[in-house]
């Protein structure tokens, strides 16, 4: 599997590379930085994915020596990867660099913290669980209106929760701390660290999304190219032929 | 003998198109092509052993072992070429070995640079700079270089020059020598099969119609030609197929000797080609 991911990883370096400078960028320009950070952290996880089609590498990936449950799972772990390197490049880097003197980006000043990472982090997440499953079963030329709307739906959800909170995250966080006491679990020591408790939850919440969603797609790999309800008709057409 | 390939009563079906009650079996050391005409169900054969795609119904032993419960080992035992073997377009050939190597235990550099240079490819080419056949060549190599036990070739001549064919050929041949290797292939070019092949198996329209030693093929086929007689239902059990011309009528039987014996002189007789038997198999024509 550790071979499966570091070729994943190293086929797709370019793109990586551009997503990484055109943070940077967007961080410049100091426009809607979260609005763009999300749309472009939402779209990257795919690419692995969309790549591997486009070479028809399924099919070849498949005649290989390899459980289809390790290659389901190397996508998985490919794309969470991804994510975290670019959530680190778009939110961490900022951060890194507005301590330094002379390099002052003024774009993500006051708007970035540990909540607004997670916030990023569980929406494109969400989208990765949702998506994949239909990614392994369908031609992504089938499901990219699902992708269009999802993605939309979350950075339309991100735009309208600047009105509320200067900090996205921080509007969901302040929710669930009112909501569940989150400072007074075993993790959390005091107020400021109470969002270690979340993250937590949160992290808990993602796995087990994440395990669900990972069986779902080893059997969507395992119908790749049949018909829909296969298996249903076959059951079907068995019991009327007894 | 043992069996290195056994498949018992294998069934898929598609929309248009089902793979019915397939049964045949390869034994270790042997070359076996598969024919059929184009949609005849050869490609759904290779990609059901590979477990590319499920098998509705039936069984498929490989080594002794079920391809898909045991599908890493059978796999990894196997060396396979694609009939479309376009994959990963944009690479260098290099990148594409070393995507692959690392999955086969017994991958061997030395193997595969040595057919490298044998195929002259250009391992700092991108994939998609290459020919049909370069391509073909690629794959092979890849094919041959992990010390495969079964050699599965799905249509690898079709993109060949007929040089390269023919040794190609013979590298098939030079395989098995050690008896503990085997080889399935299919093809469209019976004659390939007519050089090299040791069993032929035969499917039309998604079903079986014989597998059988090319020996025994050729001993018991036969093309006939003649008058109407041939198309008396006496006859019916031995002949396969039958094509009537202006000029009489020409026939595939597969008991030549049975209708030399019954037919005496008022036919000639010829020996089938694996072609004759593509051709004649099911064909009930009547041309004016």
């Amino acid at each position: 599997m550790f071979e499966l991911i570091k070729y994943d990883l190293k086929r797709n370096k370019m793109i990586i590379l551009a997503f990484s400078l055109i943070a940077i960028y967007f961080l410049a320009v100091n426009m809607n930085y979260w609005l763009y950070a999300l749309c472009w952290m939402s779209i990257l996880p795919f690419f692995p994915l969309s790549r591997e089609e486009k070479d028809n590498g399924y099919e070849f990936l498949i005649s290989l020596p390899v459980k289809k449950e390790n290659i389901v799972a190397s996508k998985y772990i490919c794309a969470w990867l991804i994510t975290a390197y670019i959530s680190f490049v778009f939110f961490l880097l900022p951060k890194i660099l507005e301590t330094l003197p002379y390099l002052k980006f003024t774009g993500t000043e006051g708007l970035i913290n540990v909540s607004t990472i997670v916030l990023g982090f569980a929406i494109i997440s969400f989208n990765i669980c949702v998506l994949f499953p239909l990614f392994f079963r369908f031609h992504s030329s089938k499901i990219i209106i699902i992708f269009i709307i999802l993605s939309s739906m979350f950075c339309g959800l991100v735009f309208s929760l600047q009105k509320y909170s200067a900090k996205p995250g921080d509007f969901f966080y302040g929710y669930c701390r009112f909501r569940e006491g989150i400072e007074t679990t075993a993790l959390a020591v005091n107020g400021s660290v109470g969002i270690f408790g979340l993250l937590f939850v949160f992290a808990c919440i993602i796995y087990c999304i994440s395990y669900i969603s990972c069986k779902i797609s080893v059997e969507m790999l395992k119908r790749r190219g049949q018909p829909l309800f296969y298996n249903l008709r076959l059951k079907h057409n068995k019991l009327l032929a007894n | 003998m043992e069996n290195i390939l056994e498949i018992k009563n294998l069934n898929k079906q598609y929309d248009g198109f089902s793979l019915s009650d397939i049964s045949f079996s390869l034994p270790r050391g042997y070359i076996c092509g598969l024919i059929g005409p184009n949609g005849s169900g050869k490609t759904t054969i290779i990609k059901l052993i590979m477990n590319i795609i499920p098998k509705d119904d039936g069984s498929i032993k490989v080594f002794g072992l079920d391809n898909e419960a045991d599908e890493v080992e059978v796999k990894s035992r196997i060396g396979f070429v694609h009939d479309t073997p376009d994959f990963y377009k944009e690479s260098k050939l290099k990148i594409i070995k070393e995507i692959v190597a690392p999955f086969y235990i017994e991958w061997s550099d030395e193997k595969f640079m040595g057919y490298i240079d044998k195929f002259e490819l250009p391992l700092k080419k991108k994939f998609s700079s290459l020919s049909l056949g370069m391509k073909m060549k690629f794959w092979l190599a890849i094919a041959l270089s992990h010390n495969a036990e079964l050699i599965l070739l799905d249509e690898p001549t079709s993109g060949l020059d007929p040089v390269f064919r023919r040794e190609f050929l013979e590298m098939l041949s030079d395989i098995i020598q050690d008896e503990r290797k085997s080889v399935l292939f299919s093809t469209h070019i019976t004659s390939d099969l007519d050089r090299i092949a040791d069993y032929i198996t035969f499917i039309k329209n998604g079903k079986l119609v014989f597998s059988k030693t090319k020996d025994e093929i050729f001993d018991n086929y036969g093309v006939i030609k003649g008058g109407d007689e041939i198309t008396n239902a006496k006859y019916e059990n031995s002949i396969c197929g039958y094509k009537k011309t202006s000029l009489g009528v020409d026939a595939l039987t597969n008991n030549i000797q049975g209708i030399k014996t019954s037919l005496g002189d008022k036919a000639i007789y010829e020996k089938a080609t694996l072609e004759d038997i593509m051709y004649y198999t099911d064909k009930k024509e009547t041309k004016a």
